[in-house]
């Protein structure tokens, strides 16, 4: 029950973010779309002066729209842990949050995941957008691609974990959340097949990312994935998750040592 | 029944010793001020309390437990953070904290309203906090503080800021608190005022020390009995007030010159005064004891003379 009201109110919370900070809302999605269509227009140029092909983000224009997309969820999962921190530690809120009987981890966990949910809406938004401005409609199945998202999904909490301990030590570590977006590309425009499979399933995220190319891209469906890919995609988000869960509990407990939670 | 237990509390950061093996204890349901200047290790000392400090040495009991293990039992307000959400309304605010505590439903509804209702919030209980004014803000924090049914609310600095009327107002919440709610409150401020009209123990730290610890009737106490007003028959000269600079006891000199003010060990002592102030034909019209307020005590405690 106690995990219950959290859940509510962290999520009643993130909708009227949404809401009351409406300029914000509202430039992060047209930021979002600008820069993706920035960068589709890049490509297409690009490839055409360079007499290439044009896409080779993800092979095909549908590949570059999903790994857009796909990146857009990680950088928003990722960060979102480490900006709650710095922003309550600015706003004075960061000493109430600590004081709970469920520990910090956890209602940061909650928010992130709450934050989710109102983001993957921002993203679904997005999505749509692009689909309608490049007039390229892939085939997806919701359901079935929010499931392999939201199973993966936890090693991406795992790293916002461990920035979010960083920003409890360290408070301003903007340049090297800048630095791991460059990553978080890297590990999404990678191609299928283009990975060891011992690669492709120590990388966080990256066995959910192959699972999402598959199903929009060549039109698999979740049942004919075998019952190791699921495994592997369940133990790198979970060993990620725990990863992030310890550092994040190691850093907060240095923090509070050197006298430097809420202090900022 | 001791509620709060501080033993042998000691932290440093680098070379700096913050709270220097510090212990007191506060009882079930009194108002106790933790007072000192600035960098007295006031503020350590209450995040220690909070477990948002890991102290370098010695524990914290909460009601005998382990502070980390019984954190349940405190609320708190802590000073120079807006401790809300501004863009959060007085009754989201409160909904939210009692939810991350793991509270909600309809008993923490009642009580929500029963809070907005008691500190004059009803009226804005739908604008959010950004739109309120900062002595209405700190009587929002304050109901978040007690929104959770802690045993233990403790409030930083709760009147830095505040004018006159709010100031009463946050005074008026503090008694309420105590008396009615029967909560235990540790305040720390600067406002003597405050505590002289609220609190009942004292403990003052300077320099990460505790250097004085009673009920802030003995302190009155101990102070008015060794406080003397000197009005004189003229105000003083210049080389009377040489002469007196140059004695040993400290005159303190009031009303533009008209009388002196002094602090006495002994009472026996005021007779060994008059005979000083006689070598100079220094003539006295009355000698009384002083009526002292809390501030003064305060201030010979904190600046070393306090005995």
């Amino acid at each position: 029950m106690k995990l219950f009201y959290l859940f509510k109110v962290s999520i009643e919370k993130s909708f009227k973010d949404v809401i009351r900070y409406k300029f914000n809302t509202i430039s992060e999605i047209l930021s979002l779309y600008c820069l993706f269509i920035a960068m589709f227009l890049g490509v297409k140029v690009f490839g055409s002066t360079m007499n290439v092909s044009p896409i080779e983000l993800g092979k095909t224009i549908e590949g570059f729209v999903i790994g857009y997309f796909l990146w857009i969820i990680m950088l928003m999962v990722y960060e979102n842990t480490a900006y709650s921190i710095t922003n309550d530690a600015n706003r004075g809120t960061l000493e109430q949050i600590s004081m709970t009987n469920q520990g910090l981890h956890r209602v940061l966990i909650v928010r992130s995941i709450s934050n989710l949910i109102v983001n993957l809406l921002t993203c679904f938004i997005v999505l749509l957008t692009i689909m309608e401005t490049t007039n390229y409609w892939l085939d997806i199945n919701v359901l079935e691609l929010l499931l392999i998202i939201l199973l993966g999904i936890f090693s991406m909490f795992g790293i916002g974990l461990i920035f979010g301990g960083l920003a409890l030590i360290f408070k301003r570590i903007q340049s090297l959340l800048n630095v791991v977006q460059y990553f978080l590309i890297a590990l999404v425009i990678t191609g299928q097949g283009s990975l060891s499979k011992l690669v492709a399933s120590i990388l966080p995220f990256r066995p959910s990312i192959d699972k999402v190319y598959a199903t929009t891209l060549m039109g698999n469906k979740l049942s004919d994935f075998p019952a190791s890919d699921y495994l592997i995609l369940i133990a790198n988000s979970v060993v990620y998750f725990t990863i992030g869960l310890i550092v994040f509990n190691r850093c907060s407990k240095i923090a509070r040592k050197r006298g430097l939670l809420g202090q900022y | 029944m001791k509620v709060i237990e501080v033993n042998n509390l000691v932290k440093k950061y680098g070379d700096l010793t913050a709270v220097n093996n510090i212990s007191f204890s506060v009882n079930e349901g009194s108002i106790c001020a933790i007072l000192g200047p600035n960098g007295s290790g006031k503020t350590t000392t209450i995040k220690s309390i909070c477990n948002l400090i890991i102290p370098d040495e010695g524990n914290i009991k909460l009601f005998g437990k382990d502070n980390k293990k019984s954190i349940d039992n405190i609320a708190a307000l802590f000073e120079g953070t807006r401790n809300l959400y501004w863009r959060l309304t007085p009754r989201e605010n409160l909904r939210y904290f009692a939810g991350i505590r793991g509270l909600g439903g309809k008993k923490i509804e009642k009580k929500i309203d029963e809070l907005l209702d008691r500190f004059d919030l009803e009226d804005k209980k739908d604008t959010v906090v950004n739109n309120l004014s900062r002595g209405m803000r700190q009587k929002v924090a304050i109901a978040m503080t007690l929104i959770c049914d802690t045993e233990i609310i403790i409030l930083d600095e709760p009147t830095l800021g505040l004018d006159v009327k709010s100031f009463m107002e946050i005074k008026n919440m503090l008694r309420y608190i105590s008396n009615n709610m029967k909560k235990t409150v540790l305040l720390s401020t600067h406002d003597m005022n405050l505590v002289e009209e609220v609190c009942e123990d004292i403990i003052i730290l300077n320099r990460g020390n505790i250097i004085a610890q009673d009920t802030i009737g003995n302190l009155l106490d101990m102070f008015r009995s060794m406080t003397y007003e000197i009005n004189l028959q003229d105000t003083i000269t210049e080389e009377q007030k040489e002469y007196l600079s140059s004695l040993e006891n400290e005159f303190y000199l009031i009303n533009d010159g008209d009388a002196l003010e002094i602090d006495i060990l002994d009472s026996k002592d005021i007779y060994k005064i008059i005979d000083i102030l006689k070598v100079k034909n220094i003539l006295i019209k009355e000698v009384k004891q002083k009526n002292i307020n809390f501030e003064r005590v305060y201030l010979n405690l904190t600046s070393g003379e306090g005995k």
